[in-house]
């Protein structure tokens, strides 16, 4: 590793004036895909500015409407907790998926997120619950839809020195299945992951792993949402919008066409599981 | 920079560069290289340590990031004398081979045990997802963990 300034600001505001002073300067959450890029020379920071120092808010927050989930939680925090175990079960299940357990316990939701990783895992159940994700530049705050958050890979909405704050998800009786799929059981990246969301028979279908972002398949939710009554044939009829929606890729991790098959058997898997439908 | 760490039960102050690993300053600083540097990329758990009682790969940690953590190394779970009951256990039922991914697999093991009184088989078995052993002698690792883990009265539950 090339040396670099190793900067820990106290508040919000100081790490984000620390990162524009300077292109290559690089916030350090838990640092598992940082320090392996900087390994690796892919990344050659000038500074690495540590949040951990800098006053973000920490765990998770159960409130009367909404859970918060501070930036710097662990995805092993994420996993563990008691009422996202309960409420966003999904979540939890996704968190519990990404990597190792020695991964997760360093590994932040934040940093999961602002990687932007199409393959993602906290995304898709993240997206498909509906959570908005709290931006800060250190003097202003906005509100981003989680599915407006990511615009391409390793790209999002996040302006030069902006962070991730805080993830809020409404708390709502709707019922959520993550689902992964990757080449060993565990400790691998997704093949494809993706979470069908139900609440008040209204369905979100979010894919992972098979376009630039993860993706919601508007056209497909529409389907089930209009159906009167929901039966296998219809499923089979969403499966096929949301397998011709999506744009995988073939990589190391399967082809486009196996990415395609997948998909199309787990979603209309998961959609039955939520419907109540024999898939 | 200087950085304080509570290592092994006692605190240690010491000089560090900015782009050191708590890897490398505990292989190469302090000498204690129980602690095995296998992929670097946080990937095969040869550097497993518990840092403020959670484990890590001590390879994607930098070191500036951890200034008055606590640590616990292999070095602080291996007793003066002898070996603790999970070593014992990985002897007495060949989970040793080449012995280079055992310390980061007792690390993890230690980390397990200590936090519950019972488990089930797979919940030992996702504890020890992040470390990996090639010469492929999974079964043997797992069955000296739960002889270690009867030793240390732990129960195991059916999953």
């Amino acid at each position: 590793m090339e040396n670099f300034e190793f900067i820990s600001p106290i508040t919000i505001k100081g790490a984000v004036s620390q990162y524009k002073k300077g292109a290559n300067n690089y916030y350090l959450a838990g640092g598992t895909d940082l320090i392996v890029l900087m390994r690796e020379g892919i990344l050659v920071p000038e500074k690495i500015i540590d949040l951990k120092t800098a006053g973000l808010p920490s765990g998770i927050k159960k409130l009367k409407t909404e859970i918060r989930i501070g930036a710097l939680a662990t995805l092993s925090e994420i996993e563990h907790s008691s009422f996202i175990r309960k409420e966003i079960p999904f979540l939890a299940e996704a968190a519990g998926k990404l990597g190792s357990p020695l991964t997760r316990n360093r590994a932040t939701i934040g940093g999961n997120l602002c990687n932007a990783s199409p393959a993602a895992d906290t995304a898709t159940p993240l997206i498909a619950v509906g959570a908005k994700f709290i931006l800060s530049d250190g003097k202003k705050e906005r509100r981003v839809k989680a599915e407006e958050f990511f615009k391409g890979v390793k790209q999002t909405v996040l302006k030069k020195g902006e962070l991730l704050k805080e993830i809020v998800i409404p708390r709502s009786a709707g019922k959520g299945i993550f689902y992964k799929k990757s080449r060993i059981k565990l400790v691998d990246l997704a093949t494809v992951n993706m979470t069908v969301y139900r609440e008040k028979k209204k369905y979100r279908i979010v894919i992972g792993a098979c376009h630039i972002t993860p993706l919601r398949i508007r056209a497909a939710e529409e389907k089930l949402n209009k159906a009167k009554k929901i039966d296998l044939a219809l499923i089979n009829e969403t499966a096929e919008i949301v397998v011709k929606t999506i744009k995988p890729i073939s990589d190391m991790r399967g082809s486009a066409e196996y990415r395609k098959q997948l998909v199309e058997t787990h979603v209309a898997r998961l959609i039955g599981e939520l419907a109540g439908v024999e898939v | 920079m200087k950085i304080r760490l509570k290592l092994n039960g006692s605190w240690r102050e010491f000089e560090i560069s900015n782009d050191d690993t708590l890897l490398h300053v505990l292989r190469d600083e302090l000498r204690l290289t129980g602690t095995k540097r296998g992929c670097g990329n946080g990937e095969c758990g040869a550097c497993t340590v518990i840092l403020d009682g959670e484990t890590v790969t001590s390879c994607l940690v930098l070191a500036a990031s951890v200034d008055g953590s606590s640590i616990t190394t292999i070095e602080g779970i291996s007793p003066q004398r002898g070996l603790h009951p999970i070593q014992e256990g990985l002897v007495a039922n060949g989970g040793v081979q080449c012995g280079f991914c055992t310390p980061g697999f007792v690390v993890s093991a230690y980390d397990f045990l200590s936090k519950r009184e019972s488990f089930t088989m797979d919940e030992l078995k996702r504890a020890l997802s992040g470390n990996l052993c090639r010469c492929t002698g999974y079964k043997k690792i797992v069955e000296g963990v739960v002889a270690g883990a009867e030793t240390m009265g732990k129960e195991i539950e059916n999953d």
